[in-house]
């Protein structure tokens, strides 16, 4: 029986992470549109970081974002002028987690946990680890930390 | 195979759709290994893809709606419509007023002479609602045989709706400048235009509204009409060339009637609202109902009628031209059948027959035949007159018999009576009522199983009839044409015919049709159900062309209540054809609908051995 490891790599979905146990390599384009300085090429992103970007992508995806199918997306936005209480908390954790399970098929979500919901009381935002696994390396857990607050 | 790139490995590029486009997009990036994410839905490659296919997709609706709206078949905003009609030289009909004519008797007057002024109104009624009737010109009239009145003879006609004068000072710097009806309302036949000179100089002068350029010079005074994008209406003048231009600081004074449409369509009492050059004591006759109001022109009849209006060029010649200009003449229109007189029965050539069905009431009146035909005249070649007639109506009663299983519904025969009726009353005003409506007997029973799932089968025979309204107390021969053959597999068959009773000079008993199967129509009373023949030789019927003749009758009373006799004839074919005049309907109320439960289908205990069924022969 095999038992489950942190992966013990970067939780940032910017940074360069690899899964040396992959078979299959994820490549995705980086929307950053960095040049890669060796080739001049538009940068790639691969494996677990593409992944953690995606998922961050689509938990900051509003519903409507996407042409014609206002389904994918976790709505964040909406909780802006929530009250803030453990209800609000809960139903956010419970969007991002249906939102990842039913539109990023290559992971899936462990946990979602905001920490000390206490300590975000006046600040107006909120800390937000996702963990997850990559469903072709199961027995490794990846983490991807968000910070959600309002911009301005 | 999916969509994307075929077998020969091209790009599909006809897809429209964004979720095809980016399917299509996803097809030609399996091709390659550098981008591998474009699968999932918050992946950078699908993010782009969405882009693309969006914008892919924006061109392409563009594209296409671009296109759509360049014909007018496929085009679907009513302004660009309105342009495409306006560029073959068609004007859609606006909004209609109702019309009445009115005769008014000012009693007391006193004065040389009296007037009505425009805009003086007449109201009335409906659903206690009160709609005002608007007299649109200034009649002066002074007494006759110390009588005052207005309209003796036809009546004036009197508009429904609100008159509205709005005037425009001509800035020939504004480049923009417009002349607005400021209503998509407005009945354009209302509409009057003048022109006054300038602010210091009233003298003012009429302008007409011109429909085409013949006739029309440097100097005409006319006014030409045109929608506008936003569905209203504008009055624009010619350039000095094409009719006469307006000048800088003419006074451009519109009057017209804003109108509720079909709301007033029937009002049939009226009274003066005010005072006619002070008298009071004002009596209103109405000489013909309100009739005609109508709504705008729907996008359908205009893509319908704007290419035969174009090829009719403003003339009337063949019978369909008739059937092109008719609408525009007189838009209270359900359906038209034009003829030749060559085509009439007995030919009458030089003539053109004209069957109008309008909307509101079953015929026209007599002035509105007048006024039409008055108006065709502009059309029609010098020869050719033409002629009016009513439709007329012949009944198609049908006998349905219908079998349904009352396992698999929990409705009762007579609910599914009342269904099978409404469905027929449907068909009847669907596919029949108008010249071109041809009864199908087998589209009929069809619907008839499918109004309800339980609906199994059904017999249903058919018959046809048709009043004829006799002249009492006048000798006269009567003519009534089915124009359908009478069913007669042989001579001497049992009679066909049948009719409502009357009473005829010299008798007392009430009489009855029927013919000895020989071609004979022959008159018979009834005493205790046997038939005893006052004269075997009443009439003729001919079998082919489905047409009896009375040959001389002297009608002293009938028992329909409406002064009809309805002669009932059995059909040849069970598909029945309207010729000319003719309208097909399907008479409800002597219809009989009978549902009875099938044994075989429900699984009665005497199922197989006692299974009724109804004959399939009238």
């Amino acid at each position: 029986m095999s038992t489950t490891t942190y992966n013990p790599g970067f939780k940032d979905a910017e940074s360069v992470n690899v899964h040396s146990k992959t078979v299959f390599v994820y490549k995705d384009l980086n929307l950053s549109f960095i040049r890669n300085p060796v080739t001049g090429d538009v940068s790639t992103l691969t494996d677990v970081q593409n992944i953690k970007r995606a998922v961050r992508n689509l938990v900051l995806l509003n519903t409507w974002d996407k042409p014609f199918h206002p389904e994918v997306g976790t709505n964040i936005r909406g909780s802006l002028f929530e009250n803030f209480s453990p209800m609000a908390v809960a139903v956010l954790r419970e969007k991002i987690e249906q939102s990842i399970q039913a539109h990023e098929p290559r992971v899936t979500v462990t946990s979602v946990d905001f920490g000390d919901i206490d300590h975000y009381l006046d600040t107006n935002e909120l800390n937000c680890t996702i963990a997850f696994y990559l469903n072709n390396v199961p027995e490794k857990t990846e983490e991807l930390e968000l910070m959600l607050k309002r911009i301005r | 195979m999916a969509a994307g790139i075929n077998t020969k490995g091209k790009m599909q590029i006809t897809e429209l759709d964004f979720d095809n486009i980016k399917s299509n997009l996803k097809t030609f990036l399996k091709s390659q290994s550098q981008y591998t994410d474009y699968d999932f839905e918050a992946s950078g490659m699908n993010i782009l893809l969405d882009t693309l296919a969006y914008n892919t997709h924006y061109n392409a609706f563009m594209a296409n709606m671009l296109s759509n709206e360049m014909f007018l078949e496929s085009a679907v905003k009513r302004n660009s419509v309105i342009s495409h009609a306006k560029a073959i030289g068609y004007t859609p009909t606006s909004v209609k007023a109702p019309v009445a004519y009115v005769k008014v008797e000012v009693h007391d007057a006193n004065t040389p002479t009296i007037t009505m002024p425009e805009g003086y109104a007449f109201t009335t009624t409906i659903d206690s609602i009160t709609y005002r009737f608007i007299n649109i010109t200034e009649r002066t009239i002074s007494a006759s045989s110390g009588l005052y009145i207005f309209g003796e003879e036809n009546g004036i006609p009197v508009y429904e709706g609100t008159y509205v004068s709005k005037d425009y000072t001509v800035d020939l710097t504004d480049p923009d400048q417009r002349f607005l009806l400021d209503n998509i309302n407005v009945d354009t036949d209302t509409l009057s235009v003048s022109v006054q000179n300038s602010s210091s100089d009233t003298t003012t002068s009429t302008y007409i509204k011109a429909n085409n350029l013949v006739d029309i010079t440097a100097t005409t005074n006319s006014f030409f009409v045109q929608e506008t994008t936003e569905g209203n209406w504008e009055v624009y003048f010619g350039d000095g060339i094409v009719g006469k231009a307006v000048e800088d600081g003419n006074i451009v004074k519109l009057k017209y009637v804003v109108t509720n449409k079909t709301e007033a369509n029937g009002a049939s009492a009226f009274t003066a609202s005010s005072s006619i050059s002070t008298f009071n004591n004002i009596e209103v006759t109405t000489m013909t109902d309100a009739t005609g109001g109508a709504v705008a022109e729907s996008l359908a009849s205009i893509k319908h009628n704007a290419p035969f209006s174009y090829a009719a060029q403003n003339r009337a010649v063949t019978a369909a031209d008739f059937t092109a200009i008719l609408p525009l003449l007189y838009s209270d229109i359900e359906s038209v059948s034009v003829w030749g007189g060559e085509y009439a029965n007995p030919p009458v050539y030089g003539k053109v027959y004209i069957s109008i069905r309008p909307n509101s009431g079953s015929n026209l009146t007599n002035i509105t035949k007048e006024q039409i035909k008055k108006q065709l005249k502009d059309y029609t070649v010098a020869s050719i007159t033409p002629e009016f007639l009513d439709p007329v109506t012949t009944k198609i009663i049908p006998v349905v018999n219908f079998k349904y299983n009352n396992i698999v519904t929990n409705k009762s025969s007579t609910d599914l009576e009342t269904s099978v009726s409404a469905a027929i009353s449907t068909f009847s005003d669907n596919e029949l009522e108008k010249f071109e409506g041809i009864f199908r007997y087998s589209k009929l029973t069809g619907m008839i199983d499918n109004v309800d799932t339980s609906i199994l089968s059904n017999i249903t025979t058919i018959r046809m009839s048709q009043a004829l309204t006799p002249t009492i107390d006048t000798a006269a021969k009567y003519t009534i044409s089915f124009n359908n053959a009478f069913y007669h597999p042989h001579t001497a068959h049992t009679p066909i015919i049948s009719s409502t009773g009357f009473t005829i000079a010299g008798k007392t008993d009430t009489l009855y049709f029927d013919d000895d199967g020989s071609g004979n129509v022959r008159t018979y009373s009834l005493l205790a159900s046997v038939k005893t023949y006052v004269n075997s030789e009443a009439g003729t019927v001919d079998y082919t062309t489905g047409e009896i003749v009375i040959t001389s009758i002297t009608v002293t009373g009938v028992s329909n209540t409406d002064g009809t006799i309805t002669l009932t004839v059995t059909p040849d074919s069970n598909d029945i054809v309207p010729v000319r005049n003719q309208i097909l309907e399907i008479d409800t109320t002597n219809m009989t609908v009978t549902g009875d439960s099938d044994t075989i289908a429900a699984g009665g205990s005497n199922a197989g051995t006692q299974y009724s069924t109804t004959s399939s022969y009238a």
